[in-house]
């Protein structure tokens, strides 16, 4: 018996030396010039700043250049495409670049784990474009520092000269995509104008409040009173109904008791949490009245977006939470034929009659999403820049926005209008077929144009007062600016908020569905505070003391 | 064959019945799902979301719109195209691969058989993990691959041992005497053993393929590029997917989308009902052969 | 080790030993490879050093698991899972494939295997979107329990439910197919034994408890010993597919913790010390599972 375990283990244990011999050899193979200081150099070579030839250069970049480009694939651009290259828009950019792109695409639902295992891959493609600042552990100084992406302060002037004078006319823009420690890194997704920022909030049946005799709903009571009365009036299953993670965008419903979702700027200009906040608790009591009562979309954590768009043209649903194009533009153009049937975009509400919300979805121009990355796997840095700043020039600023002259727009008075393709494409809403042909229509490394929105925004007439209502709010007061702790804090504060941001989503699931009692609120803010949430409000406020001196 | 008996008691005649009665209801519960999907797929999408009760005939009248936007929708057709190499391919290899290990394994006399035996046995409890077995096949660049949905998965220890136990029961004589005609393994294992092997390796067909057919999440990690996405991918997206799903919103879409989803797994599923009936012959007598340690 | 033997051994056998190569080449980069990757446990894994590279830090992912808020409610959620899993999902196949046996009239007893086999074959993905929509407030699930008096709910928001749906699915899947290997064990018993016993005046119930159960005993004590192998073994790829944030309670396991944290986390490190620590609890119980089973029952793995 023992002479043969001993066989046994022996062999196993010759049997792993062996495979990890072998691997080690191959993996030193693959290593050897990986190191992190020498992967920083071998990008700093390649890209010695060549400054003769930035006074002549122009597009398209020669030499064939071929990159690759691993970037999630919008949903409505999946449709009808499977790859980004696909589209009549990449196409267009391979030729006007010069540059020949290899997309890479994670699955829907999916990019976060395969970004994850991206990183830890050691192995990237030349440019990654992704929400570094939401999802890299650590943030963009840590992203650098790890060698994943490289840091482009040198070579801003001479490659990207576009972005480079973008930079220089809009210094705010400047201020918010650079570090702490002033480097920059990336090629920033930027709304370029103040109409882009609003683009979601509250809908509303306007032709039930209508039937009913009811004024657009401001404070909670009206709302409560007007979902009641779909409920009883008008047979509303689900009276008020959209996905759950939608509360995140413009903290709708608990912003009326002072709170957001995330970090915010109180009213004493501390920085907040406001899941741990009194104002969260009398939301939670609320809101879990609403859902005892019916009034809340009992499915809430598990519809999809499709579900909700169907419960509101098909009469469940009263009240949602929506994009202004995609959301209630579609919905307005899926129920065209019927004329008694109208929506209306309506203020965030609030708690008192006549107060001004405190929250509402406003975007700041620039922030993670949309932007692009090189990184240190990236052999010819210069090629990837100039194809990058390509976005930013005037002619990358109309294929972005309005794509291809002639197919997708036709400048009509000097404006760029967008052909009925686009607009009234007989198979495809504007959402989908916009996406063929634009990157304005989501996101993308290039400055955003309010002619886009003007014309994309506002099919509809209520789409102008929706967006006229969702801007009022006194967020710009209240919001936390993009602050980009150390490296060592943000992996900290990755570690906190993990464990903080599940046990927040299952509570407040629980205090919802009234499986805990709100009576134990105390015992909630007191595990919180335990997970280490003052630590992480700490380093917020260093973080944007650090970030005011920029 | 079954309890032998000249004449039946009351009680057991009571048994009789009841058992009758639940087996007709077990059968009741598997099929009406199915049936519930069809009727689901030819529904009004819009009058669908609205409905509760049991289905019987579509709601809102017969219509064929999900069919429509499910079949031409691109990455739907791509994704079957995807899954039927994998399997082609897949199945081939594994089984073959399979074949090799189980003849080794039956073979008597031979010194290190039990040690590596226990060492492959020792690799079904004990496992890296996620991230180093992908760092595994980033080494040997097998990211964003087809082939990275085959190789890594080629041999299952489990299914090893099933065809071991099988090649095992092969009568030896049957190879000493071609054996003593000078036959080689690798001709007794192609000659001989294999063609006595129907049924096991239709069951190894059935095992590695159904394995195929379900997997879906490291088609999600290694694959970058959507022509490559196996169908289930897809469906997950559909299905699953809680933010804006590849099916969403066409203009007239927002108010099929839920009929959509039945048409999306009828279409998915329909296929693999249609070899059912051809392949059941095999389930019986394979997994007989092969699952009880010889 | 006798190095004779060993040289006799090779010579004899050298063209088997080549067959099996590829076979062992395969599990040797893909299943063992893994598991020296798995250092990285022991390691603060960064990408840019790579796994020999990373700085070792010793059992600090360990502790830092076991000292974690969640370390108990997924051990309990994986325990409790499994166990319930076993304790209902592992009789079920066992009960069909007796009761199937029972069955005089041939047609039926067919039509009844065809149809119980037949989820199997559907996959996981669609099964889970199934389950979704079923098991929404108005969804079949309910309509169902209505009937029953009670309340519609959206059930896979309720955590005390999630069990039920994950194990009754599985079950609704399974039952046909894992019923086979019995049934086929089932019709090998020897009819003589049971004239014997009838002979000695054992009723129907007798003879299954004396007859029928003892022939597929070792059948299932094999399965079971497997299972119970897999007990802390409950994959994510299921649960990744059901929950959302409201039954994290119950649903929160072993392995969708390790997903979470090192695929949406970046602790890969971390997560990958937490599914070691996995593994050594899966092979533990094995090892347990086999002595005991050999200790009682003469029927065992190795």
């Amino acid at each position: 018996m023992i002479s043969n375990y001993k066989k046994i283990v022996s062999i196993l244990l010759v049997t792993l030396l062996l495979a990890s011999f072998a691997f080690t050899a191959c993996g030193k193979n693959n290593r050897n010039d990986t190191g992190n200081d020498t992967k920083q150099n071998r990008g700093n070579e390649s890209t010695l700043p060549n400054n003769s030839s930035e006074e002549t250069f122009s597009y398209p970049v020669e030499g064939n250049k071929k990159l690759t480009y691993w970037v999630g694939l919008n949903g409505q651009v999946a449709q009808l495409a499977t790859n980004l290259a696909d589209t009549p828009f990449a196409k267009a950019l391979e030729e006007k670049t010069g540059v020949s792109v290899k997309y890479q695409h994670p699955a829907a639902d999916q990019a976060a784990e395969a970004f994850s295992l991206l990183v830890a891959s050691g192995e990237y493609p030349d440019i990654v474009e992704y929400d570094l600042i939401r999802n890299y552990q650590g943030g963009p100084e840590k992203a650098i520092m790890d060698g994943f992406i490289i840091e482009l302060n040198d070579k801003l002037k001479s490659f990207a000269p576009n972005l480079t004078r973008y930079y220089e006319e809009n210094p705010l823009a400047r201020k918010m995509v650079m570090t702490d420690s002033g480097k920059f890194y990336n090629f920033p997704f930027i709304r370029g104008g103040d109409p882009l920022m609003v683009y979601f909030g509250p809908i509303v049946r306007k032709d039930w409040l209508d039937d009913l005799s009811m004024a657009e709903p401001e404070t909670m009571d009206e709302w409560y009173n007007m979902l009641t009365a779909f409920k009883e009036e008008k047979g509303a299953s689900a009276p008020l109904s959209f996905q759950e993670w939608m509360l995140g965008n413009g903290s709708a419903f608990m912003g009326a008791y002072g709170v957001a979702r995330d970090f915010y700027l109180g009213r004493d200009g501390k920085v907040k949490f406001g899941q741990i906040e009194p104002g969260y608790k009398e939301f939670l009591v609320e809101f879990s009245k609403w859902y005892r009562e019916g009034l809340l979309d009992a499915d809430l954590f598990t519809v999809n977006g499709n579900q909700v768009a169907a419960k509101i043209t098909g009469g469940d649903t009263g009240a949602s939470l929506g994009y202004q194009a995609s959301g209630l533009g579609n919905l307005l153009r899926a129920m065209e034929d019927d004329p008694g049937y109208d929506l209306a975009g309506v203020k965030y509400p609030v708690l008192n009659k006549g107060e001004t919300p405190m929250f509402s979805q406003k975007d700041i121009p620039v922030r993670g999403g949309g932007s692009a990355y090189i990184t240190t796997d990236c052999k010819d840095v210069e090629a990837a820049m100039r194809f990058l700043d390509y976005g930013y020039t005037e002619e990358g600023h109309m294929l972005f926005n309005f794509g291809i002259e002639g197919t997708s727009y036709d400048m009509i008075d000097g404006y760029p209008t967008y052909t009925e393709l686009i607009m009234n494409n007989p198979d495809y809403s504007p959402a989908i077929i916009s996406k063929q042909y634009i990157r304005a229509s989501y996101s993308g490394p290039f400055v955003q144009d309010v002619r886009y929105f003007e014309q994309y925004g506002y099919t509809f007439e209520q789409q102008r007062s929706a967006n006229a209502n969702w801007g009022v709010s006194d967020i710009d007061k209240y919001r936390l600016p993009p602050v980009t702790p150390s490296t060592e804090e943000s992996q900290e504060v990755a570690t906190i908020m993990g464990e903080i941001n599940t046990y927040t989503g299952e509570m407040f699931a629980k205090y919802l569905l009234g499986q805990e009692s709100i009576d134990n609120f105390d015992k909630y803010v007191k595990n919180i505070k335990n997970m280490g949430i003052d630590r992480v409000i700490e380093i917020k406020e260093a973080a944007l003391r650090r970030y005011n001196n920029r | 064959m079954s309890a032998y008996y000249l004449k039946e008691s009351k009680g057991e005649k009571v048994f009789y019945i009841l058992n009758y009665i639940f087996l007709f209801v077990l059968s009741l519960t598997t099929l009406y799902p199915l049936y519930h999907v069809i009727i689901a797929s030819v529904s009004d999408g819009n009058k669908l979301i609205a409905h509760s009760g049991l289905l019987f005939k579509p709601v809102g009248g017969f219509t064929l719109e999900a069919y429509t936007a499910v079949l031409t929708n691109p990455n739907i057709l791509n994704g079957y195209l995807n899954t039927v190499f994998l399997l082609a391919v897949g199945i081939t290899l594994q089984v073959a691969m399979t074949a090799l290990g189980a003849y080794f394994f039956s073979r008597r006399n031979v010194l290190f058989k039990n040690v590596l035996m226990f060492l492959i046995v020792f690799t079904m409890f004990f496992e890296g993990g996620i991230v180093p077995f992908f760092l595994v096949c980033k080494d040997l660049s097998l990211i964003n691959k087809r082939m990275s949905l085959v190789l890594p998965f080629l041999v299952s220890a489990y299914n090893m041992i099933i065809m071991r136990t099988s090649f095992a029961s092969i009568p030896a004589s049957l190879e000493e005497s071609a054996k003593l005609d000078g036959a080689k393994h690798i001709d007794i294992l192609f000659k001989i053993v294999l063609p006595l092997s129907k049924a096991v390796i239709a069951v190894m067909i059935l095992y590695y393929g159904v394995g195929i057919w379900n997997s879906w999440f490291w088609a999600s990690v290694f694959l970058r590029d959507r022509e490559k996405y196996p169908l289930q991918l897809i469906l997950r997206e559909i299905l699953i997917a809680n933010d804006m799903s590849a099916m969403e919103t066409t203009v007239d879409d927002v108010g099929i989308g839920e009929s959509i989803k039945y048409a999306t797994i009828l279409v998915a599923t329909l296929p693999i009902l249609m070899v059912y009936p051809f392949l059941q012959r095999y389930f019986v007598k394979g997994v007989m052969i092969g699952a009880i340690k010889g | 080790m006798n190095l004779k033997l060993v040289k006799k051994d090779f010579k004899l056998n050298k063209a088997l030993y080549i067959m099996v190569l590829p076979v062992i080449a395969y599990f040797i980069i893909f299943k063992y490879g893994p598991m020296y990757g798995a250092l990285i446990a022991f390691k603060n894994f960064s990408p840019g050093l790579g796994i020999m590279e990373s700085p070792w830090i010793g059992f600090d992912h360990f502790m830092k698991f076991f000292e974690n808020v969640y370390f108990w409610r997924v051990l309990k959620n994986t325990l409790l899972l499994s166990i319930y899993s076993i304790l209902w999902g592992f009789p079920a196949p066992i009960i069909l494939a007796l009761l199937l046996n029972d069955v005089k009239n041939k047609k039926f007893k067919k039509s009844v295997q065809t149809i119980t086999y037949l989820p199997h074959f559907i996959s996981l993905v669609v099964i889970i979107g199934l389950l979704k929509s079923f098991a929404e407030t108005n969804g079949l699930i309910n309509d169902f329990l209505v009937l029953f008096n009670v309340e519609r709910k959206p059930l896979l928001m309720q955590p005390e439910y999630f069990r039920t749906m994950y194990i009754a699915s599985n079950i609704w899947q399974q039952i046909g197919w894992s019923s086979i290997i019995y049934l086929a064990t089932l019709s090998n018993i020897d009819n003589n034994l049971y004239e014997a016993a009838y002979i000695d005046g054992a009723n129907k119930w007798k003879q299954t408890i004396h007859v029928t159960l003892p022939g597929i005993s070792s059948t299932i004590i094999i399965l079971l010993i497997l299972r119970i192998g897999r007990l802390l073994s409950i994959g994510y790829e299921k649960i990744i597919l059901m929950y959302n944030p409201a039954i994290y309670e119950t649903s929160d396991v072993i392995s969708t913790y390790v997903y979470r944290m090192g695929l949406l986390n970046f602790n890969w490190s971390y997560s990958t010390a937490v599914g070691l620590f996995n593994s050594v609890l899966n092979f533990t119980l094995l090892i347990i599972a086999n002595k005991l089973s050999r200790k009682y029952s003469e029927t065992s793995l190795w």
